[in-house]
């Protein structure tokens, strides 16, 4: 019997899919072999770059810059011993460095304006209350034929849109400060509010009630733990440029439980508390009234 | 398991070079391509392990690739740390003049063009920021305190005017990192040094400042009181270089008083004081009192009540003329008919 050859029984158009689809899946696989050989090399080459990156930082630490700036810096007119271009650029950079040095502490003032785009005005107001820096206010304006307020993150009760009306175009510095000083007085009177909370919260009865632009505050100090009697504060302040209030209502409750003999606070000390709030700002008249 | 997969694969590949036909010729048939054991891709491709060993290779890449960056990434941190330390020493006034001093020798000159625009560009903003703020910054040095990674301290030194009157201010800022994305920054000593001539009206208002530590209080406070001094200042000088033989300043230019009298009138003098209170939140509030002075006989013959009513219409002029031109009207009014020359 003749060995039979499978293909004699094999169509000759499956027999030419299968050769297609092997060469395909070689091609395939050498496709992707081509691939991961080129990832390899690329990442080879990443390794190398950032080994003498690593190099020169390292280098770059080991320099005495420090000796050369000092002495740049000297009242002696001599110069180190370096190449031009590289004493030019060390002494021009260190001065545009110094430069931003500037203008970055003119964050102290609670102002600094800067030009993102050159048709485009960016006003940054930082605020702090005594040591502490608080949060920016930022706002946009575009200058053309006139200024016009692009975008602001100003509070909604600061008067930005009398105020503008009147001096943004008129005159801007003015209207540079008087954003300053109604974000100022905002701040303050609002921190004033945490740190009295947070400072005599023992004699605080309930929470210390405040709008939102701080301008109306409300509390209950109970002044001595083993009286009845409360002292309740309302401090309104009129104009939002205000840090101290300019109406202060004292009122003195009595507990349920409390007898005549219970009451310690007299008109006298009514009177002196009156001045206390309208003298000192809110944390300091507190802690000058249960003294 | 990459490390045991490496052996299995020099294993093999030991194997695999033991097992090789000694001639070459033995095995080889018409038109197959010549194997030889030349490299270890080679021979591990013939076992069909080259991609196992090529990824193997791309994860070590990858591996060093991460561990390169993270040790860029801090050494980054420290130089600029360390150039961010050296350069805050410095003093900005000492530094320019020796840019300046490069800027003329010989061999740098022609290379300072760029640098010098670029250093134009910030001389103008500085400058535009000294004009809105009111305040001009003139020198600052820092020197850095790292105390941990989430904790740096820095103790800066700031020197400035406003509007002619110097201040220095020395203070310490504690920088601390609450979480990735925020930090809190507090001013934990302050010391402030204003001009000398002012310093003893301002020494309440810089005492409550320093234990407050408020900067900006003070700066405030400073600018808006600045403001007037200079108003006054401008004032007594216009006046007394106009009429040299009658108008007195006291206490020479940093007066608070200016005085004036007529020259066929002896027995009257007219005294403006002129004070600038600045309250402990700096609030700054000016003064201008008039203040009469005049003999018996004078005010015998004035039977107005002319001398009496004086100060409080000057005050209401103050108010809404300025300080300038009710000193001025006054010294007009007082001279009946022209403007003579007034004598002390």
């Amino acid at each position: 019997m003749d060995v039979v050859l499978i293909d004699d029984f094999i169509d000759p158009y499956h027999h030419l899919q299968l050769l297609e689809s092997r060469v395909q899946k070689e091609a395939d696989e050498k496709a992707n072999e081509k691939r991961e050989h080129q990832e390899v090399e690329r990442l080879k080459v990443k390794v190398q770059k950032l080994r003498a990156k690593k190099a020169w930082l390292e280098q770059q630490l080991k320099q005495q810059h420090a000796k050369v700036l000092t002495d740049l810096d000297g009242d002696d007119n001599s110069l180190p011993d370096m190449g031009p271009q590289e004493l030019v650029q060390l002494v021009a950079e260190t001065q545009k460095k110094k430069f931003e040095e500037l203008i970055q502490a003119y964050r102290l003032t609670g102002i600094t304006v800067t030009t993102p785009e050159p048709d485009i005005t960016r006003v940054c107001w930082d605020t702090a209350h005594k040591g502490t820096l608080c949060e920016p206010y930022y706002m946009e304006i575009q200058h053309k034929e006139t200024l016009r307020i692009l975008r602001h993150s100003l509070p909604y009760f600061v008067p930005l849109e009398t105020v503008s009306q009147t001096l943004l175009n008129t005159d801007f510095k003015k209207f540079v400060a008087s954003m300053s000083e109604y974000l100022a007085a905002y701040v303050n009177r609002r921190q004033e509010i945490v740190m009295l909370q947070e400072k005599y919260s023992d004699i605080l009865i309930g929470e210390v009630e405040s709008s939102h632009a701080a301008d109306f505050v409300q509390f209950q100090l109970k002044l001595q733990p083993e009286s009845e009697q409360i002292v309740e504060a309302k401090l309104t302040y009129e104009q939002l440029t205000d840090i101290l209030p300019t109406k202060v209502r004292i009122k003195v409750l009595l507990g349920n439980s409390a007898n005549a003999s219970d009451v310690i606070v007299n008109t006298q000390d009514i009177k002196h508390y009156k001045e206390c709030f309208h003298s000192m700002e809110l944390t300091k008249a507190v802690g000058e009234i249960i003294d | 398991m990459a490390g045991s997969s490496e052996v299995d694969i020099f294993g093999e590949i030991q194997q695999t070079i033991n097992e090789f036909p000694a001639s070459e010729s033995e095995n080889e048939t018409p038109g197959t391509p010549r194997r030889s054991a030349t490299s270890i891709t080679q021979l591990l491709g013939l076992m069909g392990r080259e991609p196992t060993y090529r990824r193997n290779r791309k994860e070590r890449y990858k591996l060093q690739v991460e561990n390169l960056e993270k040790e860029i990434a801090v050494l980054e941190e420290r130089l600029a740390y360390r150039k961010q330390e050296e350069v805050g020493k410095l003093s900005c006034k000492k530094f320019e003049k020796t840019w300046k001093r490069v800027k003329r020798l010989n061999q740098t000159s022609q290379l300072c063009g760029r640098h010098e625009e670029e250093l134009k560009a910030l001389r103008e903003q500085l400058h535009e920021l000294g004009s809105i703020t009111g305040v001009v910054l003139k020198d600052t040095s820092c020197i850095l305190k790292k105390i941990s990674s989430a904790v740096v301290k820095r103790q800066h030194r700031v020197e400035g005017s406003c509007h002619g009157l110097r201040f220095e201010l020395d203070f310490d800022i504690t920088e601390s990192k609450v979480s990735e994305t925020d930090s809190s920054s507090v001013i934990t000593r302050l010391a402030v040094e204003a001009d000398e001539a002012v310093n003893s009206d301002l020494a309440p208002f810089i005492q409550r400042v320093e234990e407050e530590c408020a900067i900006q209080t003070f700066l405030r406070g400073y600018v808006g009181y600045a403001e007037w001094h200079s108003q006054r200042q401008a004032m007594f000088e216009h006046l007394s270089q106009r009429h040299p033989n009658s108008v007195t300043i006291s206490e020479g230019t940093e007066a608070t008083q200016l005085t004036f009298s007529r020259s066929d009138q002896p027995g009257a003098t007219f005294t403006v004081h002129w004070t600038i209170d600045i309250s402990n939140i700096g609030k700054v509030t000016p003064k201008v009192q008039l203040v009469t002075k005049a003999t018996r006989q004078l005010l015998k013959m004035d039977t107005h009540g002319v001398f009496a009513r004086l100060p409080k219409r000057f005050e209401e002029k103050v108010n809404s003329h300025g300080a300038r031109q009710a000193t001025e009207l006054l010294m007009i009014a007082s001279s009946l008919n022209a403007f003579t020359k007034i004598t002390v």
